[in-house]
């Protein structure tokens, strides 16, 4: 099931929603969830938020347009959950 | 009655759980505390807390080092998905079970955010949606503001800067350097930049919508796709988007990236996406040259940008950098939801004051030392009694100024601005600001009092008012103003549209088309360069500085002689 699941992310040719995934591997979605918990966990799929760019915003700002992650329309509230398989490089 | 339940996890598994239970039942100190499969199991699944209860345990090494050969014997034969065989053996079990057990019922309705998805986050109909959506978030921003723009403009330079005037007058130093400080310095430059609060205003006004409704997910969820076709692994598409709030941020972002090409790939990249200080110098070219299509041409900066990062990025990847494809993202998208007014309102004032807070500092700043730097004589006048252009600031912009010629903006005054926007974006609209509004000094009709100025602030406060709800229906082409633009322009505006006239032999708005592109790839800010150099190093920074000056040249060149050349402008 697990390796049906990283299949179906690499496969997918795009980014594709949690919701899609769930209806592709016909899961539901409340039990895709922990699989994709787990796969975090185990390490074979990365997960970045908004937190991601907490790393940038700690680095400072330029003149008057960056208001610190609070403040980035693109992060706070914009950002959703998001996972990709690690690389193996 | 039935037995214990038994997963059956395939050959190769069984084939290790058997050698490790094997052992553990020879060794008596650990098969008495436990079930040999249990046991081997999960050692198999890396069970930490068994492993330092095994280790303190007769025997317990032995069978340590026999499920440590058996996990490396898997590994060799299924890779990094090895660690998880025991879980997928369950969820397969799990899975096999509820298809035989469980009946699923009709399937309902599709939810409606679901079908908004179909359509908002699909392959093909997906990015014109979201060019649509910033299309008219930019229309927004520039067309409805430009009313309350144009009402700062004239409070600033008109009431402000006189009652600035009057107060240093009223403490004796009207006749000394530090009135020019305060009107020229201080008013100018900071009040030049804070003209544009309305702009910002509405642009948080607008995003804050889209955040709060759900959308920006979707839109990261399409921008994705676009930034994939750069070929940037999945997690480059943080620092980019981020790069259209601004560039410093973005640059420290790429930290979070695993493999040092990635960063800095992505790091040079990042300043190509237009930051938020870019925004007034777009809409002060744009409503001083193209007041019809203002929206328009300050969203085609920004499709400018994402196009030029595009274009790099392939070639880069091609090139430099032979970057591995990009590997396909999961992303959580939330359900949709009616903006509610109070969390648009707190978003839209916190960024908004925190814009108004930091023109305070940096911006504040530059315009005093890009004042005492005009008032420097270069050759002839007195300190603060010197025409600009024979000023240090003109002498170093009039140097400068003839390799910007080709580009139809080979001015001093906005060379002069391009030079100080090295330090923030936003700093190009203020020096504009002092440059013009220095040369300005002294054309002013006769001077009203302070009850006329108060008076004037209000009943213009009330027209702009009544005209930003007239300029709404502008954004369908109803023009209910039934303005030319040019009517509109204040001082600075109008300065400028002369200035580039001039230095662009009558071809002023394609001067500006090219002021525009050069201001957009150009380095964004010094904090920009030290986060560069910071993250990528000193050479990847010196050859980014290079880099972009030198496209933004080549790039303003092309519009400026292509656009007179094809006879536009």
């Amino acid at each position: 099931m697990l390796e049906r699941l990283l299949a179906g992310i690499r496969e997918t040719n795009g980014p594709i929603s949690f919701d899609d995934l769930s209806k592709r591997l016909q899961v539901e979605r409340s039990a895709l969830e922990p699989m994709l918990d787990l796969l975090v966990r185990k390490g074979l799929l990365a997960e970045w938020t908004s937190g991601d760019a907490e790393v940038g915003c700690g680095g400072g700002a330029c003149g008057t347009s960056c208001n610190g992650v609070q403040g980035c329309p693109f992060v706070v509230g914009g950002m959703p959950r998001t996972l990709e398989i690690r690389s193996q490089r | 009655m039935t037995g214990p339940l038994v997963i059956e996890y395939g050959q190769d598994l069984e084939a290790e759980i058997g050698a490790i239970a094997a052992v553990i039942e020879t060794e008596s100190a650990v098969g008495a505390g436990f079930a040999p499969r249990w046991l081997a199991l999960e050692l198999l699944e890396d069970g930490d807390d068994v492993r330092v209860r095994l280790a303190d345990l007769a025997g317990g090494a032995r069978v340590l080092t026999a499920a440590d050969t058996s996990r490396a014997r898997l590994q060799d034969k299924f890779g990094a998905i090895a660690s998880v065989l025991v879980p997928n053996g369950r969820y397969d079990w799990i899975n096999a079970l509820v298809r035989e057990t469980v009946t699923q019922s009709r399937p309902g309705r599709t939810p409606m955010s679901d079908r908004i998805d179909q359509v908002v986050t699909h392959r093909w109909f997906g990015l014109p949606i979201f060019l649509a959506s910033m299309w008219v978030v930019f229309k927004l921003t520039v067309d409805i503001s430009a009313v309350f723009l144009n009402w700062i403009d004239g409070v600033m330079g008109g009431p402000i800067a006189r009652w600035m005037g009057a107060l240093v007058q009223a403490v004796g130093l009207g006749n000394t350097w530090v009135r020019s400080l305060v009107v020229d310095g201080v008013v100018a430059g900071v009040g030049g930049i804070l003209v544009f609060v309305p702009v910002l205003v509405a642009l948080y006004l607008a995003l804050g919508l889209l955040e709060d409704s759900g959308y920006m997910a979707r839109a990261a969820f399409v921008m994705d796709r676009i930034m994939r076709r750069l070929g940037l692994q999945g997690k480059s598409f943080l620092p980019m988007l981020v790069g259209f709030g601004c560039t410093v941020p973005a640059i420290y972002a790429t930290r979070t990236l695993e493999h040092r090409r990635d960063r800095i790939l992505t790091g040079l990249l990042v300043p190509f996406m237009s930051c938020g200080a870019r925004l007034p110098v777009y809409v002060l070219m744009a409503a001083v040259f193209f007041p019809r299509s203002r929206g328009t041409v300050v969203f085609s900066m920004y499709l400018l940008g994402i196009a030029v990062a595009l274009v790099l990025g392939f070639l880069l990847n091609r090139t430099v950098f032979r970057a591995e494809p990009a590997t396909p993202l999961l992303m959580e998208l939330p359900p949709y939801r009616l903006p509610t007014l109070r969390s648009v309102w707190l978003q839209m004032r916190r960024r908004t004051s925190a814009f108004i807070r930091d023109a305070g500092t940096i911006i504040l700043g530059t315009s005093l030392v890009v004042w005492l730097l005009m008032a420097i004589p270069a050759g002839q006048g007195t300190f603060s009694r010197v025409e600009v252009e024979h000023s240090a600031f003109g002498a170093v912009s009039s140097a400068v100024a003839p390799a910007l010629s080709p580009a139809g903006f080979g001015s001093w005054e906005a060379t002069g601005a391009l030079i100080t926007g090295f330090v923030a974006k936003e700093v190009v609209v203020s020096s504009m600001s002092q440059v013009y509004g220095v040369e300005r000094t002294g054309e002013t009709a006769a001077t009203p009092t302070f009850v006329e100025d108060v008076r004037a602030i209000g009943s213009s406060f009330l027209q702009a008012s009544a005209d930003t709800v007239k300029a709404i229906p502008a954004i369908v082409g109803i023009d209910l103003l039934d303005s030319t633009g040019d009517a509109q322009q204040g001082a600075l505006p109008t300065a400028v549209r002369v200035g580039f006239e001039e230095s662009s032999g009558g071809h002023g708005a394609l001067a500006g088309l090219a002021f525009m592109v050069f201001v957009l790839l150009y380095t964004p800010c010094m904090a920009a360069v030290a986060a560069e150099r910071h993250e990528l190093g000193a050479t990847w920074m010196w050859a980014s500085i290079i880099g972009q000056t030198a496209l933004a040249w080549a790039m303003a060149v092309l519009v400026f002689q292509v656009g007179t050349l094809m006879g536009w402008g």
